[in-house]
């Protein structure tokens, strides 16, 4: 007896997961039957659905199920018929009794009973309104499908005594004519395997790589030749096969989207709106579970677009767009991850409005709200507490959301971003990786453990050198930072974020850049990370409340190292708030942000002697064959898959006869050429004397003394000239009267700006700092035509010095260009703010000089 | 008092006590090769072990039940239990044999046992003179979260 029971309750099981299964692609197809756009295979689909349903609960004596999918089937069947009308209404009926149907069949075992009266009399007033003569062409299609009535002798447990049969009997493989239909309907074949299963089947798998590389390791080098190819044919049948089970895992998009137009036309018929719902790429695959977890934060993402976006039919025809809106989902691949695009076409996402109303709710000052780039006024929709519906409503907009939206998809290591412009419309853009079950990360070794960060989050490796002043950790204000070409980033010990002894000084040498949403931040390891493909598995019950920790995996040798959640991490040592600090404290105080402004190259040429380079002009420095140097004429040129560079040689230095030269690529506008170097001998970054009267000559600059020895620093700008005979400066003699006044506190740079200036025939007086050019301007001001000045000089910065020359009486429109190593954003808009008229980077003679010419006789 | 039957028991050795281990939760025992500690945890909580391809957290029941840590040795055991759907490690220092029920009821413990690791008792059973404490291994389970 019990038995039996089991085995009713195995087919009962089998009978809700294949009707679930079935009836997950009616709703989409009797939506494209009431746009239109469905044909008559549709409706069959439809129908076989329902019918196979009725069938089976007839069979497992579920009479509710049977007697509500048995209505349905007859008023599909007058559709079907074409004697009835796919309208809206009809429609809605039709779903809502579908949806009934579903969720009976959720609880099939307690489904008889349950009152549907309401369900089946809507249904047979619908079925009262259908027309008695089809049309002569529906007439013949319906008799196409009921043709062949096949004496199919598959158990089909239908009671077969509705006028449906015929159609579906007609659907057996015993048709000919219906062969074309099926097999696009159909697909491949497929079985249905529990998740539990493939979850078991990868941890197997896993271990079988495990299993694999010991044996590998165990059969060393002195095994035979046979049993090393056996080796070698076991280790790519197990990845194969890995692979393969993978794959077992990922589902279509189409899966997630097929929920959508439901929603869609729910929420349209609510909302008073009218919008189309178009799908692109559903045939993308995901991993299963992430499609899961993408379910609501898309659902979200889609009602709101909804919601705030499409606007109703009058408001849109009042903007000049039609009446219907439409909301596009759109699944593509992006350099290994995936990308979901939820596009409106509709209102669109006022920034402005964003930002008055982050000052109403307090999140900001007015002053930080004006402050905020549009792009980041849009992306405080993502904030905690903020809605900006105008009127709360129950179909999105209650302020708790977006923020969740966020967190999930950054959880499933996503990311999501908006673009949006007022009246156009606004897309959501989800970035997500492919599969969460293998991924590929960084294992840093802590305290004698291992860890592992994904290699999402992480975004560069730095390693310190000590007496490295460009890359070093510095203390600004209690707190450790990194400094970073020109910015300051919060760091932490990974094992004092962990909370473990480090035994003595391991260097701590290295930082891992890791980013999650917003915060980028800095973790200290003593030893570099290796990479590994690692399957992710789930933390038990007793570490799944850790912030720090995201899961868990077995490495490659067996042991388990616990993945690190950069967001937990930097909730737990408050990097976050670190991050404000520093980024205020850069702000007001100088903590050297500037890069050193002589980073300089030094190397040996000329039979070791020691010559410099501004860092700035080196684009690379690589090998050169001799067989890469050839000679074109009476000069010396590099070639390379990009083309051909010339090459200058230092006096004495010989270009190699065989094997190979250090070339150092030297940066001229957008024109390389290149030198030939004995060797490199270091990158000195600390602030360096420049002597430039001693060693003076045509082409070097000034020398510099260094434990090595004197080196001399060449002119970039004399190597140039000499690399590119032909660019000469025909222009020199327009030139000869423009007077330009040069402040560069940095001895070095004032040698080489004024000699490229000089060079290209201008006038230029040079001075040590603001102050210095500030009074050469109040001494004899109207002779300048223009200012070059370097932003960070001591006295009085360029800044500083622009502002005097904006609130002078006479002096006030002389063009400004300032000189900066440090080029951000917000650099620039002070510069703007203090009336530069142009903001310049170091060490690019050609736009200098380009920039100098737009501005000179422009003095207004 | 209604006293309920002991199950099947696996005896095991922690420290100076016996401790009985209800069998039906028990997927087996096998020394503990590698195991990789957690920070910041409740130091009853060894750490994760990788059983055959899945994790496993490893409990140290020395240090849960009389709040001195395992001394390793030859004879210590990891006994995998399967609680709630996930399994787990327990650590003993040596694990003897199976003990049936033959309908023994489970005694109540002696007054004097402390209160702590009364706790993580369900009782006792006599097995030829001696005490086997009968181990309540939700209580064990959940000695974390008690400890916070």
């Amino acid at each position: 007896m019990s038995d039996s029971q089991d085995e009713m309750q195995e087919l009962i099981g089998d009978f809700v997961a294949e009707s679930t299964e079935h009836l997950s692609t009616v709703e989409a197809d009797l939506l494209s039957l009431e746009e239109g756009s469905g044909d008559d295979e549709t409706v069959n689909n439809i129908f076989r659905c329902v019918h196979s349903v009725k069938g089976v609960a007839s069979f497992l004596g579920l009479d509710t199920i049977q007697e509500l999918a048995h209505t349905l089937e007859s008023t599909l069947d007058l559709v079907r018929k074409q004697r009835l009308e796919p309208t809206g209404e009809l429609t809605s009926v039709l779903l809502a009794a579908i949806d009934e149907l579903k969720s009976l069949i959720d609880q099939a075992e307690h489904s008889n009973g349950t009152d549907v009266a309401s369900h089946l009399e809507a249904l047979r007033h619908c079925q009262g309104q259908a027309t008695e003569a089809p049309t002569t062409v529906a007439a013949a299609t319906a008799d196409v499908v009921a043709a062949p009535a096949a004496p199919a002798n598959e158990a089909q447990p239908a009671a077969g005594e509705s006028p449906a049969e015929e159609a579906v009997t007609a659907n057996k493989p015993a048709s000919k004519s219906n062969t074309a239909q099926r097999t696009q309907k159909r697909g491949t074949e497929s079985i249905r395997v529990g998740v539990d299963l493939l979850n078991r089947l990868m941890d197997l798998s896993g271990e079988l790589v495990l299993g694999r590389n010991q044996v590998l390791r165990g059969i060393g080098r002195e095994a035979e030749r046979s049993l090393h190819d056996a080796a070698a044919n076991l280790s790519h049948v197990v990845s194969e096969m890995q692979e393969a089970i993978m794959q077992t895992r990922l589902q279509a998009v189409s899966t997630l989207f097929q929920k959508f137009p439901r929603i869609v036309r729910d929420l349209a018929g609510k909302l008073g709106k009218q919008c189309r719902l178009m799908q692109e790429g559903g045939e993308v695959e995901l991993d299963r579970s992430i499609l899961e977890a993408l379910a609501d934060p898309m659902t979200h993402l889609v009602r709101n677009a909804m919601d705030h976006g499409v606007e109703t039919p009058e408001h849109r025809r009042a903007g000049g767009k039609g009446a219907e809106g439409q909301v596009t989902l759109r699944a593509f691949h992006q350099g290994g991850n995936v990308r979901i695009e939820i596009e409106d076409d509709g209102a669109g996402i006022d920034p402005d409005k964003l930002r008055s109303r982050a000052i109403e709710k307090g999140l900001m000052s007015q002053d930080e709200a004006d402050d905020l780039s549009d792009r980041d006024a849009r992306m405080l929709i993502f904030a905690p507490g903020f809605s900006t519906a105008e009127q709360l409503s129950d179909i999105s907009g209650r302020g708790v959301g977006m923020d969740v939206v966020r967190s999930n998809i950054e959880k499933l290591g996503g990311s999501v971003n908006i673009r949006s412009e007022v009246g156009e419309g606004t897309t959501l853009s989800i970035t997500i990786p492919l599969t969460l079950a293998i991924m590929p990360a960084l294992v840093v070794s802590c305290a004698g453990n291992r860890y592992v960060v994904p290699q999402s989050n992480v975004t560069e490796l730095v390693r310190l050198r000590p007496n490295d002043p460009k890359h070093r950790i510095v203390m600004v204000d209690e707190r450790r930072a990194l400094r970073l070409r020109g910015r300051l980033l919060p760091v932490v010990d990974l094992s004092e974020a962990l909370g473990l002894e480090t035994s003595g000084d391991g260097g701590g040498c290295n930082v891992m850049l890791v980013q999650s949403g917003t915060c980028e931040y800095g973790l200290v390891i003593n030893t570099p990370p290796d990479t590994e493909e690692i399957v992710v598995k789930p933390l038990g019950r007793h570490l799944r409340g850790r912030e720090e920790f995201a899961g868990s995996t077995i490495l490659g040798d067996g042991q388990v190292g616990l993945i690190l959640d950069v967001t937990g991490i930097s909730n737990v040592c408050d990097l976050r708030a670190a991050e404000a600090e520093l980024t205020t404290a850069a702000a007001s105080q100088d903590v050297g942000l500037v890069d050193s402004e002589a980073d300089l190259a030094i190397f040996r040429a000329g039979g070791g002697e020691l010559f410099a380079l501004p860092l700035g002009i080196v684009a690379r420095i690589q090998r050169a064959t001799a067989a890469d140097l050839d000679t074109v004429g009476d000069r010396l040129v590099y070639r390379s898959a990009e083309g051909i560079m010339p090459v200058v040689t230092l006096p004495a230095t010989k270009r190699p006869a065989n094997g190979s030269a250090t070339l150092l690529v030297l940066r001229n506008g957008d024109r390389n050429y290149g030198t030939l170097a004995e060797s490199v001998e270091e990158i000195r970054s600390e602030q360096v004397q420049v002597d430039d009267q001693t060693l003076r000559a045509p082409g070097v600059l000034g020398s510099i003394e260094l434990p090595q020895g004197t080196v001399r620093l060449l002119d970039s700008a004399a190597l140039s000239a000499t690399a590119f005979p032909e660019s000469g400066n025909q222009d020199a003699v327009h030139r000869e009267t423009t007077r330009i006044l040069l402040a560069e506190d940095s001895g070095f740079f004032r040698a080489h700006v004024a000699r490229v200036l000089q060079e290209a025939g201008f006038v230029v007086t040079s001075c040590v700092d603001g102050d210095d050019a500030w009074q050469q301007l109040q001494a004899d001001g109207a002779s300048y035509d223009l200012v070059l000045t370097d932003v960070q000089m001591p006295n009085c910065d360029g800044l500083e010095l622009t502002r005097r020359i904006r609130d002078h009486a006479t002096l006030a429109g002389l063009p400004v260009l300032a000189l900066t190593s440090l080029s951000t954003d917000e650099a620039r808009r002070e510069g703007e703010a203090a009336g530069v008229t142009e903001y310049l980077v170091k060490l690019d003679d050609r736009t200098l000089l380009a920039a100098i010419e737009r501005n000179i006789g422009v003095r207004s | 008092m209604n006293r309920a039957t002991a199950p099947d028991l696996i005896l095991c050795r922690v420290g100076e006590l016996t401790i009985g281990i209800d069998i039906g939760f028990v997927q087996e025992v096998n020394r503990l090769v590698q195991c990789t500690p957690v920070p910041r945890m409740s130091p009853e909580i060894l750490g994760l072990v990788n059983l055959r391809g899945s994790l496993i957290t490893v409990f140290d029941l020395n240090l849960v039940l009389h709040g001195r840590p395992l001394k390793r040795s030859t004879k210590t055991r990891n006994v995998v239990v399967d609680h709630d759907c996930e399994r787990f490690g327990i650590l003993v220092d040596a694990v003897g044999d199976v003990l049936p029920v033959d309908g023994q009821l489970l005694e109540p413990l002696p007054s004097h046992t402390g209160a702590d690791l009364a706790g993580y008792l369900d009782g006792l059973v006599e097995r030829e003179g001696e005490a086997v404490l009968v181990l309540n291994l939700g209580a064990v389970l959940r000695c974390e979260v008690a400890a916070d």
